[in-house]
């Protein structure tokens, strides 16, 4: 009975060295013996991302873009678009759209500061904001459809999992001209209320 | 025999032996022995913290760690310079935060003397330093995350696992 104690002692402490590691994973870790030997200690590494929300329409900083359509008189009403002259800090007409959220899905929201009247000459004519449209180098990220009453959103789709939204496009605007209005300058500087806001929110 | 009985008896009990952490001066001994130091010593593992503000996230910014750490190695045994010991670097495991990982690739760091020299983790396991016993070596690494990733919003953690090898 004894030998038999002793024989499964000695096996399993033969069995618990060979499970042992040949280090212990600490901080400062000394093994002397026969060779080969191994010794590890690790290092933790922790990072703290805030969240963000930034949004880029145009020009950087305070520069509000103001982008110019001239419609010649052989145009008018014609039905083909007009591209723009002057504006956006690309191109004429067209403007940088950037696009980064790491907290989740992003809505843009665009409004105007005509309070549903639309685009006014110095007469007070007016033409709809929906005269003017506007297409995206990326269809995933497009920019909503502009309205008199404002309040038309999009909610362009995340990039990686389900809080980064990264995009860095192209918007480029035209003015539909399918109706023929008075002449004049609409818009602002002229009879005002020509200024659009686009609103990134994450809902 | 009752050596081995009483050997046997306390490894039964859970008293297994441990390892203590401690930093080993090279002594007359034939017995080969190694050791390595990570930080600042103990059993504790260091801990090195990145804040990135709302301002930086993602935009290329460098963003040191809140600390450097100090990383010793050494290696004896005879004779001198008979046998070639080897530190690797393990960062295969990425920084987590639930199900969403960082990976150690946006991590690098400069050495203040060299002698353990400065380099990028490449998100597996890499020689950081090669040298022939009998011999100390330590510097002075302070890492860098590169913020060049978006990441989402939250706290991530990972470590990387330094270890020295000697055949």
């Amino acid at each position: 009975m004894n030998t038999k104690l002793t024989k499964f002692a000695v096996a399993t402490a033969l069995a618990t060295c060979v499970s042992l590691p040949q280090y212990a994973a600490a901080e400062a870790t000394s093994v002397a013996g026969a060779t080969p030997l191994s010794a590890a200690a690790r290092v933790k590494f922790q990072v703290n991302v805030a969240g963000v929300l930034r949004f880029r329409v145009g020009s950087t900083a305070t520069t509000i873009d103001q982008i110019v359509f001239n419609v010649n008189d052989t145009d008018v009403g014609s039905g083909a678009a007009v591209a723009a002259t002057s504006g956006g800090d690309v191109a004429p007409g067209v403007v940088t759209a950037e696009l980064f959220s790491n907290v989740g899905a992003v809505t843009i929201t665009e409004t105007n500061d005509s309070a549903g009247a639309g685009l006014k000459n110095a007469a007070g004519d007016v033409i709809p904001y929906s005269e003017i449209t506007a297409t995206s180098s990326n269809n995933a990220f497009v920019p909503p459809a502009l309205s008199d009453a404002g309040g038309a959103a999009v909610s362009p789709a995340t990039t990686t999992g389900t809080k980064i939204t990264n995009y860095a496009e192209q918007w480029t605007y035209q003015f539909t001209n399918s109706a023929i209005y008075p002449a004049g300058v609409y818009g602002d500087g002229a009879g005002g209320f020509g200024q659009v806001t686009y609103t990134a929110a994450i809902p | 025999m009752n050596r081995l009985n009483l050997f046997a008896g306390l490894l039964v009990s859970g008293l297994t032996p441990t390892l203590n952490a401690q930093v080993i001066n090279l002594k007359n001994s034939a017995v080969p022995e190694i050791s390595i130091r990570v930080g600042g010593g103990g059993k504790a593992i260091s801990t090195v913290v990145f804040d990135i503000p709302a301002t930086n996230v993602a935009d290329g910014t460098p963003i040191p760690g809140g600390k450097k750490i100090r990383i010793d190695v050494q290696a004896r045994a005879t004779p001198s310079n008979s046998r070639l010991v080897s530190l690797q670097a393990d960062s295969s495991q990425p920084l987590t935060n639930g199900s969403i990982v960082l990976p150690f690739t946006e991590f690098y760091w400069t050495a203040k003397k060299g002698d353990i020299p400065s380099g990028v983790f490449n998100g597996g396991t890499q020689v950081l330093l090669e040298f022939f016993n009998s011999r100390r070596i330590f510097d002075m690494h302070d890492y860098v995350y590169a913020n060049t990733l978006p990441v989402a919003v939250g706290t991530y953690n990972g470590q990387v696992v330094y270890t020295l090898t000697m055949p």
